[in-house]
């Protein structure tokens, strides 16, 4: 009888035990676990098999990483096995210092692309690129292809001296007037084994209007002559012309006047035989550089003195030599040639090392020097597209409003930060910007701009889509437009994508090792790795076993009670 | 003709002409047959089709030569009777001919003639006149051979109608087409005939047509052309390449420089070689003497003889000597000469070599085998004013070729300007350009009024030679005087173009404080804008469906061919394109049409260079940050 009681109190104990279902909290040592993202376009199982056999007793979890952004949790340690043809970077959350295990197997021959820069393009004209190409081993020929989607857009090939780093010139031609993502592919040699570092996704955007230019002469100039004839025959450019003749006579084009109304609304001013301007003329350009943010290419023909001086970056000599000397893609047998440039000075062109066409930044806008004196007497096709060239970048930068985006090629989905700025003669100001973008077909949509603490400078976020998309702002009459290309998996450079990762794991304590160095890495990750109490909660009824044990409890009592003569 | 026996005679010889001629007829046919099927059975086409394409071209065969071979008259079957009997002393001639070609005969005479004449006929048989045994049993061969082929290649005369008619429509509908051209007359070359060609080159001028498309026309400029021959056939690409005719070559070999001597005397042996890529039409070796200086030149123009050896029709030679003692020579005169060549083609030009001079002066400096040339200007000078001599002799003759001389004077005055312009140091490579910037000789920019008498001597030089070529003497003359002038005024001056290195110091010492400071004006133009390139877009458009994959046909390879029909590179991409046959070659095409595109494309809109002018945006505010810190507080 006792024992049926037992039994069945037992019973009922369980069950009641099971609807209440108690829980407590204990603590366990941490578990030894480690994410291994695959950061590698291709089979990253060698590394991950590697790593987890240099971490015997830790488990190596496996994750993919694919978009922008590592897919590390901040609880997690994380291991990013990259060769550098995904840009992603690690999230800023992460609580322990993640790790970088670079995949480089670079066996001779190799050949490298580097980086590739893209000057301005324009719907009407070629384009130019700029590709630095490295090799390692005896390699002849490159041929570097640029190709737009499909289609090949330019090429060039460049055959190796002794350096093994090269800056290769490739024109191409843009397919429309929206921004194009190139992909710069250096034919990989025979025998070539990592061909990945052999290609380069660039974006580039893609101009339509004129830039109005203004060329001011402040004394008849041959240098400035023919500058302004190389720009006058050029459809992306708008030539205004001055020239002073005498105090109060002057020749030029209908309305061009060296006045703030003129400059406000020109990006870019050349100035031939400054040494000519008057004071109020250096003062005029002086807060057309500094305050309204404009580009001012001084052509000189003689040594510099007067007023014009001081807007001069450095110390320029004169250099009279008998044959011409190469100056960048020109020739010139009179050069000024720059000492003592300030910091941040640029230097466009060298004759034998010494800069003699220097870009200088003076308050919101810049300087160009051009020692070249002569070098209209050489001129040929070189000289014409140097000019072109020249006067397109100092218009760009020197635009009253300008919209430049973080990136000239972002992913989809991603949220590209912008910078708006707005310069003018006047004293800052309350600018009224309005920024839409337009991304693919999709209806232009308003964005968001917020002051980012200078005058005239606001910062904002687009959310990319679409194959390109194209931001526009306006402020009162000016109108700026800028273009990002948009693609799926960009490749950036292995190189440039690998420094990034670097140094992101490096600010947040973690260690970088090649995949020949993976027993060390795990090395540090082991010493480095501190035990951990984990808190876990216990939740005893959910033993399958509780339903055995309440089973026999009932089996039994029922076999007593039958046994007893009880039903 | 009254007597029937005269009649019956004719008739019967006009009978068996008529016989003879279609055994005749039949013979070729069957022989065009036979080669008709043989061709077809060779390019692999079925029996059917061969047996129908043989019947077809017998048949087309026969006929032409029935029709093509002339009907026996009267008095041709008499002169056939009478050439095989000459006992009737041509009275079968004469009585075929009364009444066939009835004339104003006595009618006595004439029936005397046509009793005599049937009297002879009546013993007479038609058979000699006419043999057809031999021409039956060699067109019964030939019926028997092509009987024996027909049955030996297994073809029904049904199915071979069923089958040719399939083999023709396919052929249509494959769109096959037939290219005919006909090279101009004076190139000598014979008319070709081409099959589906994918590209031809043809001769300027020469005569292109395609039946298939009802075109005819005269070929000046490159073509790129769809041919499609009916609105369900396939299409076609046809790149129909220009060659122009090129003009002579012509060089003075011997002496081949400047000569000078201190006397009129001697012999001096001329040696020309001349070429063509057709054919030479004549060679020639003019002079000009000058005698007397200054404007008071006076000039007399004459010919060499030459001794011409053809080596074939494009290369001749010739030889001639100038004998110095004949020629009236004095000193201080000059004898300029010159070969002028032409070839076959009547719409070219006379193309004249390089002008030699031969100076005769106590002042040449190396006598007989010198280089002693008259100074630069004095050369200048007597060039252009022997272009307007020649000008002159012309407008005086008024020859009956007077257009082609004309042009033959354009030529030599763009010698003289290209000379002026590359002896005075080649800056005026195009005076168009010039003239544009005109505007900078009012703006006083050219401190060297040398160098503008020169541009308007050679602005003026152009402009002669425009009219020159037009053909109106009279209006160019005036501006080679103009050119003379300026010419003289900017020689006399000792001023050149203004040579790369800008010389300030020179200034007209003589010119300072003169003007009137009053009328000093600013002065304003138009702001020039260069246009855009044009036809950038269908190029665009093009190289977008090239490389989204779109069917790589005869319409792609048109589209791209008709990009610049004139552009080699382009063409040959074309061709390849509508020459794929299979995936991998019309892949391999696509992508050499698109870097031959590619290169047009960047040949054609303007270059430019990637230039980094990209600074941080506190860049500035850092460099004045240094320079202040730099620089010593005062």
């Amino acid at each position: 009888m006792t024992l049926r009681v037992m039994l069945r109190a037992v019973a009922i104990l369980i069950a009641v035990a099971a609807v209440v279902d108690p829980a407590w909290s204990i603590g366990r040592p941490g578990a030894q676990r480690v994410v291994a993202v695959d950061l590698v376009d291709g089979d990253g199982a060698s590394p991950i098999a590697s790593l987890q056999a240099a971490l015997p007793g830790w488990e190596v979890v496996r994750r993919e990483g694919t978009g922008s952004q590592v897919p590390c949790a901040p609880d997690e340690r994380c291991v990013l096995i990259a060769d550098g043809t995904i840009a992603a970077i690690p999230p800023r959350d992460l609580r322990a210092a993640p790790a970088l295990l670079t995949v480089r197997n670079l066996v001779a021959p190799d050949v490298t692309i580097e980086s590739a820069f893209s000057g301005t393009a324009h719907v009407a004209a070629a384009g130019a690129l700029k590709v630095v190409l490295r090799r390692r081993g005896d390699i002849a020929q490159t041929a570097v292809v640029v190709r737009d989607g499909t289609a090949v857009v330019g090429s060039a090939t460049h055959t190796w001296g002794s350096a093994d780093s090269a800056v290769v010139d490739v024109p191409w031609w843009p397919l429309d007037a929206a921004a194009r993502t190139l992909r710069i592919e250096a034919t990989p040699v025979a025998g070539e084994t990592h061909t990945v570092d052999n290609v380069l996704d660039l974006g580039v955007p893609i101009r339509t209007g004129r830039v109005p230019v203004l060329v001011f002469d402040a004394r008849p100039s041959w240098t400035s002559t023919f500058v302004r004839r190389a720009l006058e025959a050029d459809a992306r450019l708008q030539v205004e012309h001055r020239s002073r003749l005498a105090p109060s006579l002057s020749t030029g084009t209908r309305g061009a006047v060296l006045d703030a109304v003129t400059l406000a609304s020109t990006p870019v001013v050349v100035v031939g035989d400054p040494g000519s301007l008057t004071g109020e003329d250096v003062a005029l350009l002086n807060r057309y550089a500094r305050i309204r943010g404009g580009s001012i290419m001084f052509l000189p023909e003689r040594r510099v003195a007067g007023p014009a001086l001081r807007l001069f970056p450095g110390e320029w000599s004169e250099r009279l030599v008998p044959a011409p000397d190469r100056v960048g893609p020109l020739q010139a047998g009179e050069l000024l040639q720059a000492t003592r440039l300030p910091l941040a000075a640029t230097v466009v062109a060298s004759a034998g090392g010494t800069p003699v066409i220097v870009s200088t930044p003076l308050g919101n806008g810049r300087v160009i020097v051009s020692g070249a004196r002569d070098a209209w007497r050489y001129r040929a096709q070189a000289f014409d597209e140097f000019w072109r060239s020249l006067v397109l970048e100092a218009g760009q930068a020197g635009e009253a409003l300008q919209i430049a985006p973080d990136a000239l090629l972002a992913v989809p989905g991603a949220r590209l930060p912008i910078s708006v700025s707005v310069r003018s003669f006047e004293a800052p100001r309350e600018a009224d910007v309005t920024v839409t973008a337009r991304c693919g077909d999709a209806p232009p949509v308003a964005v968001r701009v917020w002051p980012d603490g200078s005058a005239g400078s606001f910062v904002g976020e687009v959310s990319v889509s679409g194959a390109a998309c194209e931001i526009r702002a306006s402020d009162g009459d000016h109108v700026a437009t800028a273009q990002v290309a948009v693609t799926a998996r960009p490749l950036l450079g292995v190189d440039a994508t690998l420094a990034r990762l670097e140094r992101a794991v490096k600010t947040r304590g973690g260690a970088t090792a090649d995949v020949g160095a993976v027993v060390s890495l795990a090395q540090q990750l082991t010493s480095n790795h501190t035990p951990t109490s984990q808190v876990v909660s216990v939740r005893p009824m959910h033993s399958p076993w509780w339903l055995l044990a309440f089973a026999g409890c009932l089996t039994v009592e029922w076999w007593l009670r039958r046994r007893g003569g009880l039903r | 003709m009254r007597d029937g026996g005269l009649t019956r005679l004719l008739s019967g010889v006009q009978r068996r002409w008529r016989i003879r001629t279609i055994a005749h007829a039949i013979a070729i046919a069957g022989v065009v047959f036979a080669l008709s099927m043989l061709g077809v059975f060779a390019l692999g086409g079925g029996r059917d089709v061969a047996a129908a394409v043989g019947i077809v071209a017998a048949l087309m065969t026969a006929t032409a030569v029935v029709r093509r071979t002339p009907t026996m008259s009267l008095i041709g079957a008499a002169r056939a009777i009478e050439r095989g009997n000459r006992a009737f002393e041509n009275l079968l001639v004469t009585a075929a001919e009364l009444t066939e070609r009835p004339r104003p005969v006595d009618p006595g005479m004439r029936a005397e003639i046509l009793r005599l004449a049937s009297e002879r006929a009546s013993g007479v048989s038609a058979v000699g006149a006419v043999p057809l045994s031999q021409q039956v049993m060699v067109a019964t061969a030939v019926l028997a051979g092509c009987a024996l082929l027909l049955v030996a290649s297994g073809a029904s005369l049904p199915m071979a109608f069923a089958g040719g008619s399939r083999g023709l429509q396919a052929v249509l509908q494959a769109g096959a087409f037939e290219v005919r051209v006909t090279p101009p007359a004076y190139s000598r070359r014979p008319a070709e005939v081409m099959q589906n060609p994918v590209q031809i080159s043809v001769l300027a001028g020469s005569r292109v047509q395609i039946a298939a498309l009802n075109r005819d026309w005269i070929a000046n400029e490159s073509e790129a052309i769809e041919v499609r021959t009916s609105p369900e056939a396939e299409a076609r690409f046809l790149s129909v390449a220009v060659v122009p005719d090129l003009g002579p070559t012509i060089r003075i070999v011997t002496p081949g420089k400047d000569s000078a001597f201190a006397q009129p005397a001697g012999q001096i042996p001329v040696a020309i070689h001349s070429g063509d890529d057709l054919a030479m039409a004549s060679l020639s070796l003019r002079f000009t003497k000058a005698s007397g200086g200054g404007e008071n030149v006076a000039f007399s123009e004459g010919e060499l003889p030459l001794r011409i050896e053809r080596v074939n029709d494009r290369e001749w030679r010739a030889r001639g000597e100038f004998v110095l003692d004949t020629l009236n020579l004095a000193d201080g005169d000059i004898l300029v000469y010159r070969a002028v060549a032409r070839d076959s083609n009547p719409n070219g030009v006379p193309v004249p070599s390089d002008q030699f001079v031969i100076e005769i002066g106590k002042n040449a400096e190396i006598a007989n085998a010198g280089f002693a040339l008259p100074a630069e200007d004095k050369k200048y000078a007597i060039s252009q004013q022997m272009v307007i001599y020649h000008t002159e002799q012309l407008i005086k003759a008024r020859p009956g070729d007077f257009l082609d001389q004309s042009k033959g004077i354009a030529v030599e005055q763009r010698m003289v300007r290209a000379e002026v312009v590359f002896l005075g140091g080649g800056e005026v490579q195009d005076e168009v350009e010039e003239a544009a910037h005109s505007h900078e000789l009012a703006e006083g920019r050219l401190e060297n009024s040398g160098r503008a008498e020169m541009l308007r001597a050679i602005n003026a030089m152009s402009r002669a030679e425009a009219e020159l070529n037009d053909g109106r003497a009279a209006e160019a003359l005036v501006l080679e005087r103009l050119a003379l002038t300026h010419l003289e005024r900017a020689l006399d001056r000792r001023r050149y173009f203004l040579r790369t290195l800008p010389d300030r110091s020179r200034i007209d010492a003589t010119r300072r404080l003169t003007g009137e400071r009053r009328e000093a004006r600013s002065w304003e133009r138009d702001a020039s804008a260069a246009a855009a390139p044009t036809a950038l877009e269908a190029l665009r458009r093009v190289m977008r469906d090239l490389a989204s994959g779109a069917e790589v046909n005869a319409t792609l390879a048109a589209r791209v061919g008709a990009v610049d029909p004139a552009s080699p590179d382009l063409q040959k991409a074309a061709v390849a394109l509508a020459s794929a046959s299979t995936a991998a070659a019309r892949a391999a095409a696509s992508q050499d049409a698109m870097a031959a595109l590619t290169r047009h494309a960047l040949q054609a809109m303007p270059g430019g260079r990637a230039i980094d002018l990209a600074t941080p945006p506190l860049a500035g505010a850092l460099s004045a940050e240094l320079s202040t810190v730099a620089r010593p507080r005062q």
